[in-house]
């Protein structure tokens, strides 16, 4: 480990000058010119070109030149010193491991950045001396700077940090998880530094609306701690914050020592709120960042830890509200789709429909029985033609005459026929007439004769017959018909009908039969 | 904004996300649907309101009270 008194290591010039020379030049009689003396200087400061020079540098004192190149004065009491630390040996710095001169190994944490130098206190610078002619300065040309001190503080941490890792401070199973994006923090850091600047720079970008309670304290130096342990104490006092940030920027072993105080250690631990702390660089580690719940690199990393960035937060809502739309779409369109299916249903179940698909069905066999009715006829018509072709090919002239033979053949035999069987007929009919003529004369006599018995019969009922007999018709006045007496009054003119005329008669006298008077006086009776 | 704000973000961007999840469902009817995506638009414009006027409200605890506090004082002090 690299002790803080480096003085050891400082290493003389390789060629110093002797007495001699500086008398030489003393005493030189002729003058020099402002260059010839500025050459004979540049080389004897030159001459130390691997120094180690230990001083102080003022805070904010370091020039940054827009080549990159740093210049700063270190100093002491008594004098001053100008450096220049170019870009590329800065770069270079931090990998050196080792003190070329005493083989001492550098940590990383005493190596001192630029930040470091801002941030002032005490260094050792090693390098070169040179000396710049058309100003007249000599600087010394840094190659790599350390923190001074650093050795005994740095074994000091260690040992603090074993003892407190023993009492159980940097147990794992005592981290809480700190809450995100918190509306409530606590935050213990100066209000001057960097730190908050940096801190509520990116805070203002990230979360929600938070309130942030600053309880001011010093970071560096012997009032730090008891600052910071009262700060801690205040916001747990409170018990108002959901988290409690200590911030602060980047420094020195020395000027972080604050942090690896075993009193604020012990406030941190024993805080209720959890605990964020972003103290000092990515490189810096102190025990109050090993004691708290959860440690940032840097104060910009504790608020980046604490909030989610803003537009994380409204792409989420964007995305979620795309969803929403896309899903929304989605069902309407599947609504739509659902809708559509119905209404298809419900047209295909529709009368009209039906009646449309009836008359496309009818028109449907319209066709086929058109095409079947002009397949039947394009068949017909093949088969004709066939047969056409066929009859041409078979019938000809010849054939023709003899068929023409054969059907006067046919008539001549057909006229013999038709003669022969007209005769037979004609025959027939002729017997069947005269058997008709024999047959109605037959029955003409039977008639006439049974007609002949019947007048006969007839002409023996006819009363004129029974007048003949001796019978008479007696008709009374009035030209009725007498048939009993009681029709005949006293008096009254009868005419007497006999078969050869008639006898006018005058009613004398009414003499009724017996039977007739007794049943008179039957009824009479009665 | 107020603490209630902050609440209402958190509260109508977990609403807005379990509408998005029950539409995922594909079980709504579409007038429950309709009701649903009026209700998550409403929330997704809330929140988007909620983000654009967040602001973090910066103070100090000294002498036993608080005391509001601009960036500008912590730089200056």
């Amino acid at each position: 480990m690299l002790n803080a008194n480096l003085k050891g290591s400082t290493v003389k010039p390789k060629t110093l000058h002797t007495s001699a020379t500086r008398q030489l030049i003393t005493h030189f009689t002729e003058p020099w010119t402002v260059s010839q003396f500025t050459q004979e200087l540049k080389e004897h400061l030159e001459a130390y070109n691997d120094v180690m020079i230990q001083g102080e540098i003022a805070p904010n004192t370091c020039k940054m030149a827009s080549s990159g190149h740093c210049y700063f004065n270190l100093t002491d009491a008594k004098a001053l010193l100008k450096c220049v630390w170019f870009q590329g040996s800065r770069q270079k710095a931090k990998s050196i491991d080792h003190n070329p001169h005493t083989g001492e190994v550098i940590e990383p944490y005493q190596h001192a950045d630029l930040e470091d130098l801002q941030q002032g206190g005490k260094f050792i610078c090693a390098g070169k001396i040179s000396l710049y002619e058309p100003r007249g300065e000599y600087q010394l040309v840094v190659s790599y700077i350390l923190q001074a001190g650093v050795g005994n503080l740095a074994a000091e941490f260690e040992r603090l940090k074993k003892e407190l890792a023993s009492w159980g401070y940097f147990a794992k199973e005592r981290k809480r998880p700190i809450p995100k994006n918190p509306r409530r923090v606590a935050l213990i850091t100066a209000p001057g530094g960097a730190a908050i600047c940096d801190f509520c720079r990116l805070a203002a970008s990230r979360g929600l609306s938070a309130k942030i309670r600053l309880f001011p304290s010093l970071v560096q130096g012997a009032e730090a701690v008891p600052q910071l342990t009262q700060a801690i104490a205040m916001a747990n006092a409170q018990n108002w914050a959901e988290v409690l940030v200590i911030i602060r920027g980047g420094g020195s072993l020395e000027d972080l020592w604050c942090f690896n105080d075993k009193a604020v250690a012990k406030a941190i631990y024993e805080s209720r709120i959890p605990v964020l702390a972003g103290i000092g660089h990515e490189i810096d580690f102190t025990l109050a960042d090993l004691t708290a719940d959860l440690r940032a690199a840097t104060p910009t990393e504790a608020a980046v830890l604490l909030w989610s960035v803003r537009t994380d937060l409204a792409a989420q809502v964007h995305t979620l509200h795309m969803q929403l739309t896309r899903s929304m779409q989605s069902h309407i369109a599947r609504a739509e789709h659902n809708l559509a299916h119905l209404e298809k249903v419900l047209r295909l179940a529709s009368p009209a429909r039906r009646l449309q698909m009836m008359q496309e069905r009818l028109q449907n066999l319209v066709q086929q029985f058109h095409l079947q009715i002009r397949n039947w006829l394009t068949h017909k018509g093949a088969h004709l033609q066939q047969l056409e072709h066929q009859l041409a090919q078979t019938v000809t002239a010849e054939t023709l005459k003899n068929k023409a033979m054969q059907i006067n053949v046919a008539q001549d035999k057909l006229r013999r026929n038709v003669k022969v069987l007209l005769q037979n007929k004609l025959q027939v009919l002729a017997q069947g007439v005269m058997f008709l003529g024999q047959r109605m004369t037959k029955k003409l006599e039977t008639e006439t004769n049974s007609l002949e018995k019947l007048l006969a019969l007839l002409e023996s009922k006819k009363p004129t017959a029974l007048l003949k007999r001796g019978y008479a018709i007696i008709e009374g006045a009035e030209g009725k018909i007498i048939t009993s007496v009681q029709q005949a009054s006293q008096g009254e003119d009868l005419k007497i009908h006999l078969a050869d005329g008639q006898i006018a008669a005058k009613v004398q006298d009414i003499m009724h039969t017996q039977e007739h008077a007794q049943s008179k006086a039957i009824d009479e009776k009665k | 904004m107020s603490e209630q704000g902050l609440d209402d973000f958190e509260t109508k961007l977990a609403r807005l996300q379990e509408i998005v999840k029950n539409f995922d469902s594909g079980n709504l009817s579409l007038q429950k649907g309709m009701d649903m995506y009026k209700e998550g638009v409403e929330c997704a414009k809330a929140c988007r309101t909620m983000l654009n006027e967040a602001q973090h409200q910066l103070t100090i605890w000294q002498n036993e009270e608080e005391k509001a506090l601009e960036l500008t004082q912590v730089q200056n002090a």
